[in-house]
């Protein structure tokens, strides 16, 4: 039954991925702006714009383009930027590193912090701790990320000096971009693992062991925190996916050279091949992730399957 | 539950104070070694630190990242900046409109303009060892022959029909009509080491070798992130720059630049167009650290109109209320917070700048053009002014000229729309108005004439013969004062007939440098050149 569903699941991924890559080459090719004039600027005459566009095949019916293009992809190219004069692939390979390893301290920072608070307030509902921790999950989710990530840098780096500005390397460099982008998420996934808490805490069977003498410990973080967790990882999955994706305030705050940042440049430039392949990219990582996040959910609670 | 509490707090603790500690490292870091930079510029860093002295790095931010590393296509200002720093052309640009010998000593011309022959100079090496002479100048040139697509041919070279190697230390290059802009498209040409390009093709600029002539060689490129420079220990200049790397950062944010520049992260900020005027309020406290240098540039935001038949626009006094019925200095003061009112497409830096040039045109008087525009057929007709994202203030810019406008009769709108939708609107002629910024490279109006006027690249379709002879002869007259003379009898013309632009104002950039950073400069044409950075210790404060 498990094998199943993965079966099942990997099948959806595949055809989400095929809409995806039609989407992406539609809506880049439907938006206004031609990269042949884009690239050759205001001194080219309209025949040199021509013949450019000829070089890169657009003259060519959007069909055969799609299919050159996804032709491209099962060989491995992704095709060559305009913007950069360069493979796709080597331009968005060298920038995918960064993007996944401040996912990757986003993910760890806002977890570290908005499991135990979010557990804690659920059992203490009520109390000073949930107050706080209500406080805290309020503010992550009012706030703006384009003012927090500024305050950060002022308060952290202009007036304390302990961290710096721009750049990257050492750990250093991404404690205040995975602080501004981990608060929001910290925030959603406190509210859940306290919801999730107080709902499974009033479910018979948490009574009845805690009935039976087991210490009330071993009864939250066994029993009543294995319950809570399904909707913290689906929500901790889908924003994976997203930050895999890059994120384009964050990254142009602290310079962080990301996916975000090239996406956001790429569409500018109407560089085709790259916004294609990189919405290709970010759909893959959302689906791979979304995939894991239902097989792990399936493994927690393995009603899921028979859904 | 309680011990549990106190287990998580104990762990939060530990993080921060992990974080903290790791913190204090790099703080302490940056704050000894003045800005001495960041990641692989950090090590040059703490080696200048530990001697006592100020680092040896210097880090600039930019406020754009470079993503074409051929110096024949890349075209930008920061290309500019880097590729002068690389490379060297026959001739160099002072970007105030004169040249000097670079990589040829001397040059001459034929008495039509079209055979130019360069001596080239002797003992000059590439950073890879390769000896310079004339077959570098040939492969160099006949590479913009052959693909006229890339930009410094389609720029400059669109008369350019072959390259001649006279002898090792003579070239001859041929032209099949004469341009203006000769020396200009020569300063604009680097020059790549012929051997390693034949061995490589491009290769030798994506790759990054970028093999070059200048005062340092490339280190390093890091999309978006960095671009490392190290002296050129095959320099046919003398580099006794204090400096033995210069690390650039590219910041596209600019409170985070002028925060970095604040903490010491960097020691320069350099913004492409200046940094905007309501910024430079953050610099406030830091005036014995930081110099903010106001640069008088050539760069003019101009409004462009459509003048086809049956446009509002078609007729020249409707054209003429538009421009009387704008407000510049109010603008100029309350939006930009400095800068000029050029007269037609000309700034005080350009050439066919007439300070005698005047024009009831360019002076506010809501009345006058309210009068003029009754007299016209103009009734009412929806407008919309146009303008893109990278325009400098654009949204307040076009509300104030909506407003202006308005008030007099008008009925316009405005829009602020990405750059690649502009371009495409401006390459169809889908547009009432428009308003962009042009920079004008050395202060020469060619490519802003011929390009955007006589060929009317962006579809205004005002037709005028008078005007595009004037400005087709100074395309091709090698004479610096006819050629000016002939721009300013055009400029004349564009201001008299409100067509097919208006200038709206001059840029003022605003760029902010560290005390004791000497060499860098900041030229009225919009661009910046690093080539001579250096370090003076008695000029910091």
């Amino acid at each position: 039954m498990f094998w199943k569903f993965v079966l099942r699941r990997i099948g959806q991924t595949v055809i989400v991925l095929i809409c995806v890559s039609i989407i992406a080459f539609l809506l880049i090719h439907i938006a206004p702006g031609d990269p042949a004039r884009i690239v050759l600027g205001d001194s080219a005459t309209d025949e040199m714009v021509e013949a450019y566009r000829e070089k890169l095949g657009l003259d060519q019916p959007l069909y055969v383009q799609y299919f050159k293009y996804i032709g491209g992809i099962f060989k491995g190219d992704l095709g060559t930027s305009t913007s950069y004069q360069q493979p796709v692939a080597k331009i968005i390979f060298s920038r995918f590193p960064n993007t996944i390893l401040l996912t990757l301290a986003t993910v760890l920072i806002s977890l570290v912090i908005s499991i135990p608070l979010g557990i804690i307030a659920g059992v203490h509902q009520g109390k000073a701790i949930d107050f706080f921790a209500m406080l805290f999950a309020i503010l992550g989710q009012s706030m703006s990320t384009v003012w927090l990530g500024v305050l950060n840098i002022y308060i952290f780096a202009v007036k304390l000096k302990l961290l710096p500005t721009i750049g990257t390397g050492g750990l250093e460099y991404l404690i205040l971009p995975a602080i501004t982008l981990g608060y929001p998420i910290s925030a959603q996934v406190t509210r859940l693992g306290r919801s999730g808490m107080i709902d499974v805490l009033r479910e018979d069977y948490i009574t009845a062991t805690l009935a039976k003498g087991i210490p009330s410990s071993k009864v939250y973080t066994k029993y009543a925190f294995k319950n809570a967790l399904i909707p913290i990882i689906t929500i901790v999955g889908m924003q994976l996916g997203v930050f895999l994706g890059g994120a384009v305030v964050v990254e142009t705050i602290f310079s962080w050279s990301g996916i975000g940042q090239l996406t956001n440049q790429a569409v500018g430039n109407r560089d085709y091949a790259m916004v294609q392949s990189l919405l290709l990219v970010i759909a893959a990582a959302m689906a791979i992730i979304n995939l894991l996040v239902d097989i792990i959910n399936a493994k927690i609670d393995p009603r899921i399957t028979l859904q | 539950m309680k011990k549990g509490f106190t287990k998580l707090l104990c762990l939060l603790l530990t993080l921060c104070m992990a974080a903290s500690l790791t913190a204090c490292g790099g703080g302490g870091q940056t704050e000894e070694t003045a800005g001495g930079g960041t990641g692989a510029a950090g090590e040059a860093a703490d080696a200048g630190a530990e001697s006592g002295d100020r680092s040896k790095t210097v880090t600039i931010a930019l406020s754009e990242n470079i993503i074409e590393l051929d110096p024949h296509n890349g075209v930008t200002v920061i290309n500019g900046a880097f590729n002068d720093m690389l490379f060297n052309a026959l001739i160099r640009a002072d970007h105030e409109g004169g040249y000097e010998p670079d990589l040829a000593t001397e040059w001459e011309s034929s008495e039509d303009g079209t055979e130019w022959t360069f001596h080239l100079r002797e003992g000059v090496q590439f950073s890879n060892g390769e000896a310079f002479n004339a077959d570098d100048v040939v492969c160099t040139y006949q590479r913009l022959i052959d693909d006229p697509t890339l930009a410094v041919a389609s720029n400059n070279w669109s008369h350019l029909t072959g390259v001649e190697k006279v002898d090792d230390y003579t070239v001859k290059i041929l032209l099949d009509q004469p341009i203006g802009t000769m020396l200009l498209a020569v300063a604009s040409t680097y020059i790549i080491p012929n051997e390693a390009f034949e061995e490589m093709g491009t290769s030798l600029f994506y790759d990054q070798y970028m093999y070059g002539t200048g005062k340092w060689k490339m280190v390093e490129w890091v999309d978006g992130q960095y671009f490392n420079m190290v002296k050129n220990e095959y320099s046919w200049e003398e580099n006794d720059s204090y400096f033995d790397e210069v690390d650039f950062r590219f910041v596209l944010e600019a409170s985070t630049a002028i925060n970095s520049h604040i903490t010491g992260d960097v020691d320069a900020y350099i913004a492409s167009g200046g940094i905007s005027a309501d910024m430079l309020s953050m610099y406030a406290g830091t005036e014995d650290q930081i110099e903010i240098i106001p640069v008088e540039t050539s760069t003019i935001d101009y409004l462009q109109f459509q003048c086809e038949e049956g446009s509002p626009f078609a007729d020249p006094d409707v054209r003429r209320a538009f421009s009387m019925a704008i407000d510049r200095q109010t603008i100029i003061d309350n939006v930009f917070g400095g800068g000029a009112i050029p007269i037609g497409i000309a700034s005080e830096n350009t050439m066919g700048y007439d300070p005698e040039l005047t024009s009831d045109y360019y002076n506010y008087d809501p009345e006058a053009a309210k009068a003029l525009l009754e007299t016209t057929s103009y009734n009412g007709e929806p407008i919309v002014i146009s303008s893109n994202v990278a325009t400098t203030n654009a949204e307040a810019m076009l509300l104030a000229i909506s407003e202006n406008v308005n008030a007099i009769g008008f009925n316009t709108s405005i829009e602020v729309v990405e750059g690649a939708t502009l371009l495409e609107k401006r390459s169809t002629g889908d547009y009432d108005c428009f308003i962009v910024a042009a920079m004008s490279t050395g202060g020469d109006l060619f490519s802003f004439a011929t390009f955007r006027i006589q060929n009317d690249a962006h579809h205004s379709n005002y037709v005028n013969d008078e005007l595009n002879s004037l400005i087709e002869q100074a395309a091709i007259d090698p004479d610096m004062d006819m050629r000016n003379d002939l721009y300013r009898q055009a400029n004349e013309i564009i201001v008299e007939e409100c067509a097919p632009m208006i200038g709206i104002l001059t840029l003022e950039a605003n760029e902010a440098i560290s005390y004791g950073i000497t060499g860098i400069q900041l030229a009225s044409d919009g661009f910046f050149l690093f080539k001579d950075i250096d370090y003076d210790p008695s000029l910091v404060k």
